[in-house]
């Protein structure tokens, strides 16, 4: 049996789709089946680590499983108390009950956690230059500050081709005119704000699974111009200790690489077709040990 | 120059900063309660990764440089001043304010006591178990699960003597399952939680310090020591010699969660097995110098001050920067 873990994700369709289709028994886990009408168990001892999920009324265990594959945001937000502490509590609960989970199998798993990848189970944003400059890939020039002239400093010397990253969500705002840089007067109050220069360039994305290494531009032309930094970037792969991670890169027209994001739990479906169909055949090949 | 981040109504702050007094040693207080509005920090990343930047403390400008260690506790810092902006904003400046702190502390290149990603093993106990066992240390059975049913097996397989706490570094009271808790199992349907095997014996914690390393055996009647007083129970310390083999695995746990100072929970059987049920990323080690007047604030004061790369455990933290 595989066990699907993630919520309607078209990736996690797919492979679904795949897998049964080579005749394997597919079992999901999403924020509905991980509410309260699936029963988990998990028993670590010294020696081993059990699972028996059960699911649907059917009962499975360690040994049925063959191999995982996961998308873990928001996994956890099924079913939860109204009352604002209780909800948090058992948010908490069931997310650290699903990374344990996520580590005990002793299978081929698509990706096991571990603590450098704690951003991914957050609506956080994550500062993934310092992995970039690790291996020796640049990265756009960035500032963090709590001073309104630094800020408008940096907003000048980047001619307003800046983007400003909040901490505390995945999304980000251009500022690209003064009166913009000054709404963000009023935040300096409160925190120092991040702010990121914006590249001219095409942009590329890359998935890596096992030692295989997709790459498409972002307008969903194929491309296999990344011999330059598939190396570097496999070695941030291999840093976070994954068999799966996504990537995005700019080049610029004076074809210098710059690292713009990581993505240890990926999804392929916005990759042209028929990237996205040997992609899937490639994970589903990594699960099934081919 | 050490920098100190957090509250002075944390004991644990409030004992390093009169520690690094009594040392002489050059320090700077980064007061949470004042940060941004009198501490703040400043720093700039260059396209090839160098970062450039200083805290500011109270108008005093310290350049990233100039800082051999940081010790940070974030831990009594939840009651933070309101803003005079709406009440529903205030989840979320104060996620912006400690993210951006916590990102600038996993990437600057200094000796960090501790950085913030390793913190988060110890958000998942039975996670951080797996990773406790891979270093040879016994941990004691136990179950993750949202399953009563499942649960009385266990109780049963042990005898009847379990234990059960969160599963989430959610702070919780540890207890046995007696009779009062198992009609409440039921509840369990709603959300999951961790059942253990009761370990008879004395628990030992022990704090590694870098290179150093204290163990403090406790004598109580109650099953969670921490709680001993509420509980009408006893609790004694003194210091403990750990064997040679202990002191190893201890320093091994530590390296391998990436961090430079933890608190380990150890228990001694009867027959001389230790088992190891959680590593603290954060300790409150202020509770056992107070008790047995082990040197552990002098120790991380040193380690502050040496600056010494090898602290920087670079090869496991893959997101320090260079300066």
């Amino acid at each position: 049996m595989f066990l699907l873990i993630g919520d309607h994700n078209p990736g996690v369709i797919s492979l679904g789709l795949e897998l049964k289709e080579r005749a394997h028994n597919v079992v999901n886990i999403d924020s509905e089946s991980f509410s309260n009408e699936m029963r988990y168990n998990l028993d670590i001892t010294s020696n081993s680590n059990d699972i028996k999920l059960v699911i649907n009324g059917i009962e499975y265990t360690s040994d049925e499983i063959s191999g995982v594959f996961i998308q873990p945001i928001h996994l956890w937000s099924g079913d939860l108390p109204e009352d604002e502490k209780d909800r948090d509590y058992t948010i908490a609960e069931k997310h650290s009950a699903l990374l344990a989970f996520i580590n005990s199998f002793n299978g081929r798993i698509i990706n096991r956690y571990n603590s450098n990848l704690w951003f991914q189970t957050t609506p956080y944003y994550y500062d993934s230059s310092p992995l970039f400059s690790s291996v020796g890939i640049r990265v756009p020039e960035m500032i963090v500050t709590g001073d309104y002239d630094n800020l408008v400093s940096f907003l000048e010397n980047k001619e307003y081709d800046v983007v400003y990253y909040p901490n505390s969500e995945r999304i980000y705002y251009r500022i690209d005119s003064p009166e913009e840089g000054s709404k963000l007067r009023d935040l300096l109050k409160y925190f120092p704000v991040r702010l990121v220069e914006l590249l001219e360039g095409d942009v590329f994305r890359f998935i890596l699974i096992d030692d295989n290494s997709f790459t498409f531009k972002k307008d969903g032309d194929p491309s296999d111009d990344y011999e330059e930094v598939s190396a570097s970037i496999t070695e941030i792969r291999d840093k976070l200790g994954l068999v799966m991670c996504g990537f995005s890169l700019l080049k610029t027209p004076s074809g210098e690489w710059y690292g713009i994001d990581i993505k240890p739990y990926p999804n392929w479906s916005d990759c042209p077709d028929d990237l996205n169909r040997q992609i899937t055949i490639k994970v589903a090949d990594y699960l099934e040990g081919i | 120059m050490i920098l100190i981040c957090g509250v002075l109504s944390d004991e644990v702050i409030e004992l390093v900063c009169a520690r690094l007094e009594d040392m002489n040693y050059d320090y700077r207080f980064f007061n949470l309660y004042d940060y941004p509005e009198n501490v703040s920090f400043n720093y700039k990343t260059r396209s090839d990764g160098e970062v450039n930047g200083a805290f500011d403390v109270g108008g005093e400008i310290i350049p990233f440089d100039d800082i051999t260690g940081i010790y940070i506790r974030f831990d009594d810092v939840n009651d933070e001043k309101p803003t005079e902006l709406k009440e529903e904003y205030d989840p979320q400046i104060i996620a912006e304010r400690n993210l951006s702190l916590s990102l600038l502390i996993d990437r600057i290149p200094c000796v960090v006591v501790n950085r913030n990603y390793p913190q988060h093993s110890n958000a998942s106990k039975p996670y951080q178990l797996m990773l406790i066992k891979d270093v040879g240390i016994n941990i004691p059975k136990t179950l993750v699960t949202n399953d009563p049913d499942e649960v009385m097996k266990f109780y049963d397989s042990c005898d009847g003597e379990i234990i059960f706490k969160s599963i989430s570094g959610v702070r919780s009271i540890v207890d046995r399952l007696d009779d009062e808790y198992l009609e409440r199992l039921p509840l369990l349907e709603n959300c999951p939680s961790l059942f253990q095997e009761f370990i008879p014996g004395n628990n030992v914690r022990v704090h590694t310090v870098g290179d150093e390393i204290f163990a403090t055996e406790i004598d109580s009647d109650v099953v969670d020591y921490r709680y001993a007083v509420s509980k009408d129970g006893s609790v004694n310390m003194k210091p403990h010699k750990l064997p040679a083999e202990m002191k190893e695995r201890c320093f091994d746990i530590s390296k391998k969660l990436g961090l430079v100072m933890a608190g380990i929970d150890l228990k001694l059987t009867p027959e001389g097995e230790w088992y190891c049920f959680e590593v603290n990323p954060s300790p409150g080690f202020i509770y056992y110098e107070r008790f047995t007047l082990q040197p552990i604030s002098e120790a991380l004061a040193n380690l502050l001050k040496s600056g010494d790369d090898k602290y920087l455990f670079r090869d496991i933290h893959p997101t320090i920067s260079e300066i």
